[in-house]
């Protein structure tokens, strides 16, 4: 086990370090000079020139730059936003709270509903249910988010009225940070449960907006794995020692069709951010997604430098973290090291 | 028993087979149908205003025969707009397929069939673009490049190089160990000759699927881009550029935002359709 | 009452292909502490009437039968509850393959304990026990140690075992034993064939040995039942089929086993039946093994010639073979 993990941590480096290179080289791949690009032709004051290129670490041979990029990025320091001028650590802190919530809120959507629809899908197979199931499925794995966010706007928000059109939470209240979950910081402030209320009413279309892909993904994987499992020799066993339908499928089919399911929600880490992505810019959803998309069109390099290194290594190290948690599971795995 | 098809009418069985990737391909050939006779389809230009015509709604909800699709902020047609759209959007999967699977094809061969350290070199390489969410990177390679249809074509295409990549790679590599290709070897082919007559054609058909599923995913982040504004630039009649111009207008023009997207659900969808059809018609586990 | 009353049962699949008949018109008895043999080649239909028995075919077979009872009850009208009681309580099966017939996911005692739960024998602490005596009872050695393995930690031996000690679990007086041994090693395979035969003497249960072996039913079985393309074609007490076939095929079957020779009338070489067992889809005209048989006539291509009493026992021939020892 510990050499799987070694082992497993040991190819993680190699990537970082692609990683870094790809953030380092960004600003210098940029067509021009990045410092007159971003002070614009005319303001080309010799002072603010140096001061530019020294913030932006272009003072120095390449190979210099590189490893006080590194060293520095080591450091949790990951340059000044050219915007905001704060650190953009921070900034990316005060954010992620917001998308982390969002991401979750979606993805736990898409669980409860996908892995249901697909065991049904599966045990009824070729049924009405399955088929309407499978073809929600399809159209939910071809769905632009950014069209379908605006179309549930449309008709929850502006038709029927039942959802606030964007933000995280209507603006009369004041909710001190805690965790930066505002579902849970607000039960906590001073308005409770109606604060409470008002973040939830803001989060649900957004939520169910990011969840429709992943969604439409476990639903057609949780159904197929489960077709396969079904089909397995234990299935049958199972059955001939006179258990009910019901407890062949809950018990012996459900726990080794979840596995791939299981893998495919880590992996969906992804799906999410660009998800997150789409989702903040359609609901005015003050996370991450929206902070790296208005970083690019006002050409605030640092922050697109920072955001790509910190979203490369979280993802990166939750698909380990994926990999570590299915080999303590499976017992295959487990049994062999 | 009866006897074996030739495989290319064996293909087409299965795939006729297959009701959704029928359906898919005449989704396609529709879109591709409008897509080349645009000039000839649609009523107007897709730049032409008309000033006395601003949000006019579609002639199904009060609007008139002169605008099917009612007419957009600055008063041009929409269904003329959405029709060249169809040529852009269909342009952008086929320029994207083309990078990126003739560039990711040529890599995979070279990593697959050189094997050692250039493989791990470059599948390093691929693991590092794989971290990265797609929107993520294409977002990073226009703010490289800067936003403009050419740019987001490319930075899509850079997004579905690692697919292709890892697919020829795994193909290749299967396909090397085999008897054939160690014969043809030994007879003196040589190395770019083994990988081309033997190796490629022996990797043709998840190719085809890939490159299927590589126009939808095109068009989709392509879309996606331009609806973030780092895509295709106003006035381009772009489906996705159309979706964000017309954001401000969403409670009182709501055509505008709901056809353009449809077109793209529909286009995406078709293509999806098509490369499952595809690959269960050449998957041969699921002929039983 | 017999144990297992089977009369005309047929099994139906609806395929692209158009009706397919695996299992068309058997009829047998099973008593209690009797073992049958039931032999052919796979693809004949042996494993579908064990699952039809078991009600373990999927909802895409049809069956029908003029009777199907075990212990009196009827098996086709019983309702899903009763059906559940019987299935592994009352009638048990064991399967090709060990390897894959136990649950990945859980422990041996999981999987032992569950049966004994299902059919309500006794709380946690009786049914540890229990399991614990079924390990022991087939042969597993530190059976406590062995109640927390996983599948995939044992043989296949020791997974056969296991599925015999669940099937065992509730004393059932039926057991279907389908190829016990074909996925394992040949030294292991008479081990498991010694356990089954002592199981059974032990508790007096009605056997239903399923095997492409004819040479493994000769020493077990007291009954043999020669099944071709869904129909059965000679059966009879043990001795007599095996000592004096009288259905081409049983004396194909018994030729091409190695060692047998010597007791069989057709003292020759090793031999193999030509051909392969017939296409559902399109099964010949009149005898179904004519196709394949050296003293096919033109008459048995007639129609499907009917069971007949030849000698002690049944067989579906127009010209049945031996007798004249």
């Amino acid at each position: 086990m510990a050499k799987y993990l070694l082992k497993r941590f040991s190819v993680l480096i190699p990537t970082f370090v692609g990683v870094s290179i790809i953030a380092f080289g960004l600003i210098r791949l940029v067509p021009g000079d990045p410092v007159l690009v971003l002070l614009g032709e005319r303001g080309a004051d010799p002072v603010v020139y140096a001061k530019m290129q020294k913030n932006l670490g272009l003072d120095q041979p390449i190979l210099v730059q590189y490893f006080k990029f590194v060293g520095q990025a080591l450091q949790g320091d990951l340059g000044i936003s050219t915007v905001s001028k704060s650190s953009v650590l921070s900034e990316f802190f005060n954010r992620f709270p917001a998308t982390l919530e969002l991401g979750l809120a979606g993805l736990l959507w898409a669980i409860l509903l996908g892995v249901p629809f697909g065991i049904i899908a599966a045990v009824k197979r070729n049924s009405a249910f399955d088929y309407v199931v499978m073809g929600g499925a399809l159209i939910g794995y071809s769905m632009p988010i950014f069209w379908w966010g605006l179309i549930l706007i449309i008709y929850f928000s502006v038709g029927l009225g039942w959802t606030p059109v964007s933000g995280r939470i209507d603006v009369m209240f004041d909710i001190p940070p805690m965790t930066g979950f505002l579902l849970i910081d607000s039960l906590f402030s001073e308005d409770g449960f109606a604060a409470f209320w008002s973040a939830l009413k803001h989060l649900i279309l957004p939520a169910i907006c990011l969840g429709t892909i992943p969604l439409a993904v476990i639903a057609r994987m949780t159904r197929s794995s489960m077709l396969e499992v079904l089909g397995e020799d234990y299935i049958r066993t199972a059955k001939a020692k006179g258990l009910t339908r019901f407890e062949v499928v809950a018990v012996h089919a459900l726990r080794n069709a979840l596995i791939p399911v299981v893998t495919v929600i880590g992996l969906m880490l992804g799906t999410i951010v660009t998800g997150a992505i789409l989702t903040e810019t359609i609901f005015s959803w003050p996370g991450i997604g929206k902070w790296l998309v208005n970083s690019v069109t006002s050409r605030d390099y640092p922050v697109i430098q920072g955001g790509i290194m910190i979203i490369a290594a979280m993802i990166v190290m939750i698909n380990m973290g994926v990999d570590v948690v299915y080999a303590i599971v499976d017992p295959k795995i487990r049994g062999k090291s | 028993m009866s006897k074996p098809l030739p495989p290319l009418k064996e293909f087409w069985y299965f795939f006729r087979q297959n009701r959704g990737a029928v359906i898919g391909l005449w989704v396609i050939g529709l879109f591709l149908l409008i897509a080349i006779f645009a000039p000839f389809l649609a009523p107007y230009t897709e730049s032409q205003m008309f000033p006395d015509a601003l949000k006019l709604p579609p002639v199904w909800s009060g609007g008139t025969a002169d605008f099917i699709a009612g007419t957009d902020d600055v008063g041009r047609d929409l269904l003329s707009r959405l029709i060249y759209g169809a040529r852009i959007s269909l342009g952008i999967g086929f320029m994207v397929v083309l990078f990126s699977m003739s560039i990711g094809a040529s890599i995979g061969l070279i990593a697959g069939y050189a094997g050692g350290f250039i493989d791990g070199a470059i599948m390093r390489g691929v693991d590092i673009l794989m971290a990265l969410p797609s929107i993520l990177l294409a977002i990073v390679v226009v703010s490289i490049l800067g936003p403009n249809l050419f740019n987001a074509i490319v930075a899509v295409s850079i997004v579905a190089i690692p697919g292709f990549v890892r697919l020829v790679r795994a193909s290749v590599r299967s396909e090397k160990s085999k008897q054939y290709v160690i014969a043809s070897k030994s007879y003196g082919a040589s190395h770019f000759r083994v990988l081309v007559k033997n190796i490629l054609p022996n990797c043709m058909a998840p190719l085809i699927v890939q490159g299927a599923l590589g126009f939808s995913d095109g068009i989709l982040n392509a879309a996606a881009l331009g609806f973030l504004g780092l895509g295709a630039q106003p006035p381009t009649a772009e489906w996705g550029t159309m979706l964000a111009d017309a954001r401000p207008f969403i409670e009182s023009s709501p055509w505008l935002v709901t056809l353009p997207g449809l077109c793209i659900l529909i286009v995406v969808l078709g293509f999806n359709l098509l490369g499952d059809g595809l690959r269960d018609a050449f998957d041969p586990r699921l002929k039983k | 009452m017999s144990l297992l009353e089977v009369e005309n049962l047929t099994i139906e699949f609806e395929t692209l292909r158009g009706l397919i008949q695996p299992v068309t018109g058997i009829t047998f008895r099973l008593e209690e502490g009797e073992t049958l043999g039931v032999v052919g080649e796979s693809g004949c239909g042996k494993s579908l009437t064990s699952l039809a028995i078991m009600g373990l075919l999927p909802d895409t077979a049809r069956v029908t039968a003029d009777k199907l009872k075990f212990k009196g009850i009827d098996l086709l009208n019983a309702s899903d509850g009763a059906l559940r009681k019987l299935r592994g309580g009352h009638m048990a099966m064991i399967f090709q393959d060990p390897m894959t017939s136990l649950n990945p996911s859980f422990t041996v005692q999981f999987q032992l304990d569950e049966v004994l739960r299902v059919h309500g024998k006794g709380d946690k602490e009786a049914r540890h026990k229990r399991s614990l005596e079924l390990l022991s009872l087939v042969g597993i050695p530190d059976p406590i140690s062995r109640m927390n393995s996983y599948p995939h930690e044992l043989s296949g031996g020791m997974s056969q075992r296991v599925m015999i000690a669940i099937a065992m679990a509730c004393d059932p007086e039926l057991l279907i034993a389908d190829e016990p041994t074909t996925a394992l090693d040949v030294t292991i395979q008479a081990q498991i064939l010694a356990l089954l035969q002592e199981l059974q003497r032990k508790k007096n249960m009605g056997l239903m040995l399923i095997t492409h072996d004819i040479g493994v039913v000769a020493e077990m079985a007291d009954k043999i039942q020669v099944m071709y393309a869904g129909q059965i074609v000679e059966t009879g007490k043990s001795e007599s089929v095996i000592q004096d076939p009288t259905h081409p095929y049983t004396l194909g079957l018994l030729a091409s086993l190695p060692g047998a020779q010597a007791n069989v009338a057709h003292r020759s070489r090793l031999k193999s039946i030509p051909g392969l067992v017939p296409d559902l889809t399109s099964r010949p005209k009149g005898c179904q093994f004519g196709p394949r048989c050296e003293k096919v006539e033109p008459e048995c291509k007639l129609k499907v010639p009917a069971l007949i009493p030849v000698r002690d026992r049944e067989t579906r021939c127009i010209r049945p073979v031996g007798g004249a020892r």
